[in-house]
């Protein structure tokens, strides 16, 4: 899927042959859309991208990343939705989410870790710092 | 000329008049639409360039952008991606901006004869957040208009300068000042480096200039700042200032605080002040305030006795034991004992993830 499209424009990843990490992005913000993607695809990794929370968690429950970055205020469903409906399916529940967010109060981040959360990353971000924790993420669940 | 004449020509020319307005109007409308698609396409090219060498982050490269009209679109990109990014895919940002003469334009639009164009050359100046913008964003704090002033108040706080905090600090007093709390939240963007400047500026001679100092001392939690907030807290001038100071030192959280608080939450004192002090008593988390907060949960003032039974809560043991025995009897201090109680157990049930969790 190209970075940015609402829609997949790949097939979805078979897991079983799989031995590339794949990661959703969720974010209604284009600049940061892109260049995660490329940062992202540039590591490595296999990249979908998605602009607000309803097509992600579609994508999310189609594709079946090994991670997902999603935004906090997103139109049609909010970060914390997208977690909470991750969280509550066994089939995807397992998956690795980051919140990427401007929202930095001590109870904003435990509201995202409640919500199911692994990791949280405020914004301004640093892409680099966001590919280690990606990289940490994974190694956590290994 | 007769009637017959003037009234047909009156017409001819307001129908010249007309078609020349529509005419003018569509070409207008072409040439937008085309600019529109023409700063689209260029940004279809130039996108990708630089998002895939700021992926990459080799230091020698740069994007490439040939013409007046794709510079100017990749300046807007950068400039839309700085405020979104740290680290070092920002600095490589601020270099190649630098590099093409970003920063010395924005210092030049500083000087626009248009309000907005000054406002925004603030706001990108800000965002780039190099050092040479700061005389040119000092400057802007004097603007005839508000909104230049705030501008370039944010930008300042961007810079994370420390000689920015005095300069806005003293902009909260005088001719063209700025509202509070523009200068707040420069200063909170500014971040910890200008807490020296804030501990100067809890001596500042406008009150408003103080309460800031305060209340951002209070939430980087500067313990450097205790015994000066103390000292705020017990006598100054203004009743806003001891207040905000009393509630600082509750989030710093310094045991030095103790005296002065209670001294602050003492019956002789204001019940703004009484009721702050109670809830910093209890951040201290010191069980010698139980004494003492068990009298100002006696006292007339809701607000006073309400932070009491809250702070006692927070004491551990001891500050519940008050709360269970005073809960036994009638009357207001009963009441919020009861409140504070159930508030703790709540909140200890939500800690343990039990809904139905047990009596604190």
């Amino acid at each position: 899927m190209a970075p940015g499209s609402s829609r997949l424009a790949r097939p979805t990843l078979d897991r079983g042959a799989a031995t590339v990490v794949s990661v959703l992005i969720v974010d209604d913000d284009r600049d940061i859309r892109d260049l995660l993607a490329f940062k992202l695809r540039q590591v490595g990794f296999d990249v979908y991208a998605e602009a607000d929370g309803e097509a992600g968690l579609a994508a999310a429950f189609e594709v079946r990343p090994d991670v997902v970055v999603v935004d906090w205020m997103m139109p049609k469903l909010t970060g914390l939705e997208v977690c909470q409906q991750l969280r509550a399916h066994d089939d995807v529940g397992s998956v690795g989410i980051i919140l990427l967010t401007a929202r930095a109060q001590e109870a904003d981040v435990s509201r995202g870790f409640a919500a199911g959360a692994d990791d949280y990353v405020v914004k301004p971000f640093s892409p680099r710092e966001l590919v280690d924790r990606i990289h940490a993420l994974l190694a956590r669940a290994r | 000329v007769g009637f017959e004449t003037v009234v047909p020509a009156v017409l001819l020319v307001l129908t010249g008049v007309l078609l020349l307005i529509g005419a003018a109007t569509w070409t207008r409308k072409i040439a937008v639409g085309w600019a529109e698609r023409r700063r689209a396409r260029l940004e279809a090219a130039l996108r990708p360039q630089l998002f895939e060498l700021l992926a990459e982050g080799r230091p020698g490269d740069r994007p490439t952008a040939e013409g007046r009209s794709s510079r100017r679109v990749l300046e807007s990109i950068m400039v839309g991606l700085l405020p979104k990014l740290r680290g070092a895919g920002r600095a490589q940002l601020v270099t190649w901006m630098e590099s093409d003469g970003a920063v010395a334009r924005a210092r030049r639009r500083t000087r626009s004869r248009r309000p907005v164009v000054r406002a925004q050359a603030a706001q990108h100046l800000g965002d780039l957040a190099v050092a040479s913008a700061l005389p040119d964003l000092v400057a802007l704090l004097d603007d005839r208009h508000d909104d230049v002033r705030t501008a370039a108040a944010r930008g300042l706080g961007k810079l994370g300068h420390a000689d920015t905090v005095p300069v806005l600090l003293a902009r909260l007093d005088g001719p063209r000042r700025l509202p509070a709390g523009v200068v707040a939240l420069a200063l909170v963007h500014a971040g910890p480096v200008g807490t020296e400047g804030l501990r100067e500026g809890l001596r500042h001679r406008a009150s408003a200039a103080r309460l800031v100092a305060c209340e951002l001392l209070g939430r980087f939690g500067d313990l450097a700042a205790t015994p000066t907030l103390a000292r705020r807290a017990l006598d100054d001038a203004s009743l806003d200032v001891r207040v905000a100071a009393a509630r600082a030192l509750g989030r710093i959280g310094s045991p030095a605080a103790g005296g002065a608080l209670v001294a602050c939450a003492g019956s002789g004192q204001p019940a703004a002040l009484r009721a702050a002090a109670a809830w910093s008593l209890g951040q201290l988390g010191d069980p010698t305030a139980v004494s003492p907060l068990r009298g100002a949960l006696h006292d007339r003032d809701h607000a006073v006795a309400h932070a009491a039974a809250t702070a006692l809560a927070s004491l551990g043991p001891e500050g519940l034991a008050v709360l269970f025995d005073v809960a036994e009897g009638l009357g207001g201090p009963a009441e919020h004992a009861r409140e504070a109680i159930e508030a703790r157990r709540l909140d200890g049930a939500r800690r343990r993830g039990d809904r139905f969790g047990r009596a604190a």
